[in-house]
């Protein structure tokens, strides 16, 4: 995972270079890297999955939040 | 800082007189990003050659806000002056493989890692600027340029960019297209306008897009000052300026300058450039 620091949030790519999440300024926002917003379950949801996990630990870690969080 | 003073002066600084330290540099960029070949280009369309390899090497995909100075990886080389000289450009050249526009300039400001799908402000700068400029701080005749690093979507929206112009005059907003065919392959740049009655930027704050280009990819945002401008009629042929007799004039470069091409070519194939230029001090 690629861990981007822009000023008040993080940035988090996924190594398989499918997904991306933003934390900062109250949200936890998943984004599509390359292409549409369809993926199958057996490979790119994985990716997402594992990388939502990551993305949480190290933001919350670091002190950045999100709404609900 | 002390001025040029006339032809006399000049001739005897490029001959090594009075401290003068005539330097000419010579740089050949490929069109080659990370040793993959980079993304065809599009006629009539401004790209970058910043993460073209060769020598110096490309530089890499900005992360954070950052200063990139002369000696980041990916500037074009040159020595800085020496004491309290000052650096000045007194001609430069551009040989390209494909003919075209070619821009030196410094470059000023860089970010990276800005999203093509999220509709939220994404910050750049900030307010108060963090980094602020450190060279041309009064912001006349800089210009921003988005900057693609991985492609964005196919879907074009509008990029507002939030501003302070050369009065510093914060809040300032100017919009773009951003997405779609021809404005989202990576080395792609587009210069962003500027509100009306504004001749330059001394801070972004921040950008945002009114809806998703449907994919993220990585784009960023890329303050410059524009130093010199070389047009190529035919690929090989070249272009050379003698800024002694042409205009601007004789450009002051500063001794952190981060001197990088952009180009406008007139094909598709992105290409091999090579270029220099002589600097003189005083």
């Amino acid at each position: 995972m690629q861990v981007i620091v822009l000023p008040g949030s993080f940035v988090y790519i996924a190594d398989t270079g499918d997904w991306r999440i933003i934390v900062g300024g109250g949200l936890f926002e998943i984004q599509p890297q390359v292409g549409g917003l369809a993926y199958s379950s057996g490979v790119n949801l994985d990716n997402l999955a594992a990388l939502v996990v990551a993305a949480k630990a190290h933001a919350t870690a670091n002190g950045v939040n999100w709404s609900g969080n | 800082m002390a001025a040029l003073t006339d032809l006399s002066d000049l001739i005897n600084r490029l001959t090594g007189g009075n401290n003068g330290t005539p330097e000419t540099q010579f740089w050949q960029k490929v069109p080659r990003v990370s040793g993959v070949a980079a993304t065809a280009t599009i006629a009539g369309r401004m790209a970058s050659a910043w993460q073209y390899d060769g020598y110096p090497a490309g530089g890499a995909t900005p992360t954070s806000g950052a200063i990139p100075t002369r000696t980041t990886t990916g500037a074009l080389t040159f020595t800085a002056p020496g004491g309290t000289r000052e650096k000045f450009m007194v001609s430069a050249f551009v040989s390209p493989q494909v003919s075209g526009t070619y821009l030196l300039y410094d470059r000023l400001y860089h970010i990276g890692g800005l999203s093509g799908t999220s509709t939220a402000d994404q910050t750049v700068q900030g307010s108060p600027a963090s980094p602020a400029l450190t060279r041309n701080t009064g912001g006349a005749g800089n210009i921003a340029f988005y900057e693609i690093y991985a492609q964005v979507g196919g879907t074009s929206t509008t990029l507002t960019m939030t501003y302070t112009n050369q009065a510093g005059t914060s809040g300032q907003t100017s919009t773009i297209n951003i997405g779609g065919t021809g404005f989202r392959e990576a080395t792609r740049i587009q210069r962003i306008p500027l509100a009306a009655g504004d001749t330059g930027i001394q801070a972004v704050e921040k950008v945002k897009l009114t809806a998703s280009t449907l994919a993220a990819g990585n784009f960023g945002i890329t303050i410059a000052q524009p130093l010199a401008v070389l047009t190529v009629g035919l690929g090989g042929a070249g272009a050379w300026r003698d800024y002694t007799t042409g205009l601007p004039g004789i450009p002051a470069i500063n001794a952190d300058a981060c001197l990088s091409l952009a180009f406008i070519p007139t094909g598709t194939a992105a290409p091999e450039v090579w270029a220099g230029a002589t600097f003189v001090e005083k």
